[in-house]
């Protein structure tokens, strides 16, 4: 087990956008739901869970108006249009872990102005479904231009898992270049020898953007991730995170 | 009816697979399939050519220690090289007697000259030779 300091706060992105330099403070929360138990008679209350897990995401940090900003991420989705949420805090590192959640919504978005300081701005995020909390980072928040894979640095989760999983790709920024889109895959290998597609996503045009991708079935000991132009162009970049839950 | 073809197994290099699966890939270098065998880390600027196989490809290429793991998942199926090859197999319209082709990714010669009209009609049946 190792700790971290904030310093290897690694991404925090929402709907792809990437604004972990616009703030302050974090914090992730998982709750069970709780039931009173306590029947008649019985002088100490007791209690159950439901079942339920409640997710929430809660941070501090400055407002900033601009594109791909958390003011876009959160004004931008009031009502319950959900976006997909990631974050690291182990590095941003291959191998290391990250969250992933595909059903954030904003719950609470506030502009705070006090004399003296800068405008600040605080997001509440309610989650509905699943939370990746055991994901894996396969490609690291970097800018790629060419087309390749990782199959060199794959991870290796020591052996296969039988009941799918769950992709992610977050991609901040985007420079097509003249190419019609860009095509990320994860890939997977029983022996890092032989590769095959285990996930390809939706191909993207645009960003800021963000998809998780769900796969059944086995899930190879080997994961990678690949990534390819379509069309021809020129001056292609892409700035891009993938990431993998196993179930 | 397709025309017979003789294939010519001595220069086959293996047993062929078709892939079943979207895409797969492997080093084409033995000896960086080698050193990934031996356990290594092998750098993407040393893994060289890297080869690849679309759904539906035949291939005799492999690397020969992954194929029991790709069979038991379904990723690829040994291509029966008795059967008889079908219309849709074959991808040129002109076959000379003599005309190398590859069926089933194993190098084949016509023996007969035939043509089809449509090579993406199935049904098509092989003709004799053009003009005669």
């Amino acid at each position: 087990m190792s700790t971290y300091g904030s310093d290897k706060v690694a991404f925090f992105c929402v709907g792809g956008r990437s604004f972990l330099n616009r703030v302050g403070t974090f914090a992730y929360k998982i709750a069970n739901g709780i039931v009173k138990t306590t029947p008649l008679g019985v002088a100490n209350p007791t209690k159950d869970v439901n079942g339920l897990e409640y997710a929430s995401l809660i941070h501090d940090g400055w407002f900033d108006d601009g594109v791909g900003s958390v003011a876009e991420a959160c004004e931008g989705a009031r009502g319950r249009s959900t976006q997909v949420v990631c974050f690291g805090v182990a590095d941003n590192v291959l191998g290391r872990g990250m969250v992933g959640m595909a059903g954030a919504f904003v719950g609470e978005f506030k502009r705070i102005l006090q004399v003296g300081d800068k405008v600040k701005a605080a997001a509440e995020f309610e989650v509905s479904g699943q939370v990746d909390d055991n994901a894996v980072i396969l490609q690291p928040q970097a800018t790629i231009t060419a087309a390749g894979n990782t199959e060199a640095t794959p991870v290796n989760n020591t052996a296969s898992s039988a009941s799918g999983g769950s992709g992610y790709l977050v991609v901040s920024a985007l420079a097509l270049g003249g190419y019609t889109n860009l095509v990320v895959k994860v890939r997977h290998s029983p022996d890092n020898i032989t590769y095959a597609d285990l996930l390809t996503f939706t191909v993207v045009t645009t960003s800021p953007t963000a998809e998780r991708k769900t796969v059944a079935g086995t899930v190879d000991q080997y994961l990678a991730t690949s990534r390819a132009w379509t069309g021809a162009g020129t001056g292609q970049s892409a700035n891009i995170l993938v990431g993998f839950a196993r179930n | 009816m397709a025309k017979k073809l003789a294939l010519v197994r001595s220069d086959s290099p293996g047993p062929a697979y078709r892939v079943l699966t979207d895409l797969l890939t492997w080093p084409a270098d033995r000896a960086v399939v080698e050193r990934l065998l031996a356990g290594e880390d092998v750098p993407q600027d040393e893994r060289g050519e890297q080869r690849e196989a679309f759904k539906g490809e035949s291939v005799t290429d492999l690397v020969t220690e992954s194929i029991p793991a790709l069979l038991e998942r379904g990723w690829i199926e040994l291509v029966d090289p008795n059967a008889e090859p079908t219309p849709g197999q074959l991808n040129a319209i002109d076959f000379g007697a003599g005309t190398p082709v590859v069926l089933h990714g194993r190098e084949c010669v016509v023996e007969e000259a035939a043509y089809r009209r449509d090579v993406n009609d199935e049904t098509a049946a092989f003709r004799p030779p053009r003009g005669r």
